[in-house]
């Protein structure tokens, strides 16, 4: 198993991180990214690692996304500046933000022996969360460690729905002969990029008027396409052909874009 | 009202937090979560709050988030180690990043007495925000408080929409000859694979149909044709086009839209034990949140059409409207 194509949401700065308690306000979240380095002999920028201020199983660091993830992996590494590292961890996590649930049943997971060895842990199942906790239930020395996480690459999507789109009743489509009417449709809000736009009807009064015992008498012949589609609307193209006239039509649309 | 079955916005790290100003490094808003310890006698950890370096109005702690929030309630305490909490506050918030507005034109609200006791106001109408300020008005020794902000639970959804998707033309949906029940099965291929199996709703946007039935009949022209989804998988579906009795259809050609609404469930054991091991909680949250495992149960059930009408995000309610088209039978008089 490999963190190639993953997200590692610590690096870029994807998440928000909360912890139990920091050591000083030097020894905070702001210094446990995976290798993180103060710049020694300059070490005003402080440990190289997030330290809690209370040695015990109940310290953590929660990270939080607004949107859910996939989390695929962990890393934990030690301390990189003083002999302090987590030896066992255990993994919470929420999905809905209300009920949390114990990884493997808060089983403990093997973290660091030194410094600077990362250990990476793939989670037997990629977990679905908005929020997950790193606990450190037994450490050398002090509570302390860098750390990462790796989630799927995640799409965004942004809808925009519009009904009732229609060539009007006793339009040019109700006449003999291919009709094609063009209705312009905007967008309530404007797209950041071109979207798709899927557009059906939900309303026909149509017939034909072909000649009886011709192979197409009678025959429904009525489409509706968006065409011209920009990020601020589109022009719907609503048509008939082959002897079909519609008496009025309404079409309702779903235009999406993502990235 | 009670904030069982709301989400606790800070404790879970949902919010980025920034402050107007900090005593120091160690009384900034990593200590400002409700009922924050120190672990005293070891006091390293700092102030049992956030406290700021200037003592005016002008002080301020905002939670803000990517994604709009519906927040219902906020919580504030004073500060756990000394005698220092907020009297009175206002809060301000916007939606847009832009433009601000004052909750009930920036009158006070009632804030702490005391170190420890948790004040909770429930908002006169849920504030649609992406970001919120609570800004102290008047306070007892220096500005400190320790809060939470409380909000709905939101849902996220995930769509992808599929134009065009055609059985072909003159297929045997358009036989004279093997008339009856007709199916032609397309298959689909999402542009990117969901999380998990999403809804799709598949209708039509182009017909070219008539009937072969006799003359004089019952059902003489009668249109009769339809579109679905089937066997849906995280990667895309087949669409049944299909007819039956003597309808033909010469061409069809329909679109999709596929939705996944992302909150699913997952185990619920232990969540006793687990929560009540982390920080305490004084006002009850914790108590009445276990209660909400009933409420959360319903989670569990695997239709999230009903889960989603119990949420009310406007875009999704829209798309449902859609989702209940992919189905068509029409009929001329």
């Amino acid at each position: 198993m490999s963190i190639a194509n993953l997200v590692p949401i610590c690096a870029n700065s994807r998440v928000n991180l909360r912890t139990s308690t920091n050591f000083n306000g030097v020894h905070t979240q702001f210094n446990s990214l995976l290798n993180y380095k103060n710049g020694a002999p300059n070490t005003q920028a402080g440990a190289e690692a997030w330290c809690a201020a209370i040695n015990d199983a109940n310290q953590y660091i929660v990270a939080g996304v607004d949107t859910p993830k996939t989390f695929v992996a962990v890393s934990i590494q030690g301390r990189g500046d003083a002999d302090h590292w987590t030896k066992s961890f255990k993994v919470r996590y929420t999905l809905d933000g209300i009920t949390w649930t114990d990884y493997r049943n808060g089983g403990a997971l093997p973290g660091n022996t030194d410094r600077s060895t990362v250990v990476t842990h793939f989670f037997d199942q990629p977990i679905r969360a908005r929020s997950i906790s790193i606990c450190p239930l037994t450490f050398n020395n002090q509570v302390a460690l860098r750390f990462e996480l790796y989630a799927q690459p995640e799409k965004y999507s942004f809808t925009q729905v519009g009904q009732g789109v229609s060539p009007g009743v006793n339009s040019n489509l109700n006449n003999s002969g291919d009709n094609e009417v063009f209705i312009d449709v905007v967008f309530p809000v404007e797209f950041k990029s071109v979207p798709i736009v899927a557009i059906t009807f939900d309303h026909l009064d149509t017939r034909s008027t072909n000649a009886p015992d011709t192979d197409d008498f009678q025959q429904t012949r009525v489409g509706v396409q968006a065409t011209n589609i920009t990020t601020k609307g589109f022009k719907a193209r609503f048509y008939v052909w082959g002897g079909c006239r519609a008496y009025d039509l309404r079409a309702d649309y779903v235009a999406t874009t993502f990235d | 009202m009670s904030t069982a079955n709301l989400v606790p916005l800070v404790y879970n790290s949902l919010v980025n937090l920034r402050t107007s100003t900090n005593f120091n490094g160690v009384h900034t808003q990593f200590n400002s979560l409700l009922n924050y310890k120190n672990g005293a006698p070891n006091t390293q950890a700092g102030a049992e709050a956030w406290c700021a370096s200037v003592m005016d109005t002008n002080q301020y702690i905002i939670a803000g988030s990517e994604n709009p929030k519906t927040y219902v309630a906020v919580s504030i305490q004073g500060r756990g180690d000394l005698d220092q909490w907020v009297t009175s506050f206002k809060v301000r918030y916007t939606l847009d990043g832009i433009n601000w507005k004052e909750y009930r034109n920036g009158s006070a609200l009632p804030a702490n007495s005391d170190r420890s006791t948790v004040v909770t106001h429930f908002f006169d109408q849920p504030i649609r925000a992406r970001s919120i300020e609570i800004r102290p008005l008047t306070w007892n020794v220096h500005i400190s408080l320790r809060f939470e902000l409380y909000a709905q639970p939101e849902q996220h959804s995930f769509t992808q929409v599929g134009r065009g998707i055609s059985p072909g033309a003159n297929t045997v949906l358009n036989s004279t000859t093997n008339t009856g029940a007709r199916e032609v099965l397309v298959d689909v291929a999402f542009p990117v694979e969901f999380k998990s199996t999403p809804i799709v709703s598949i209708t039509l946007g182009h017909i070219d149909t008539t009937s072969a039935d006799a003359t004089g009949s019952d059902v003489y022209q009668q249109t009769r044709v339809d579109v679905q989804a089937i066997n849906i998988t995280t990667k895309g579906f087949k669409a049944r086009f299909y007819v039956w009795r003597n309808a033909r259809a010469y061409d069809l050609r329909a679109d999709y839209n596929s939705l996944v609404n992302l909150r699913t469930s997952t185990n619920f054991n232990g969540i006793h034990t687990q929560f009540n091991s982390l920080l305490n909680y004084k006002n009850g949250a914790p108590n009445t949140q276990a209660g909400a495992v009933a409420w959360c149960a319903s989670v569990m059930d695997t239709n999230q059409y009903i889960i989603a009408g119990s949420e009310n995000p406007k875009t999704y309610v829209a798309v449902s409207i859609q989702g209940r088209g992919d189905f068509m039978y029409f009929y001329f008089n």
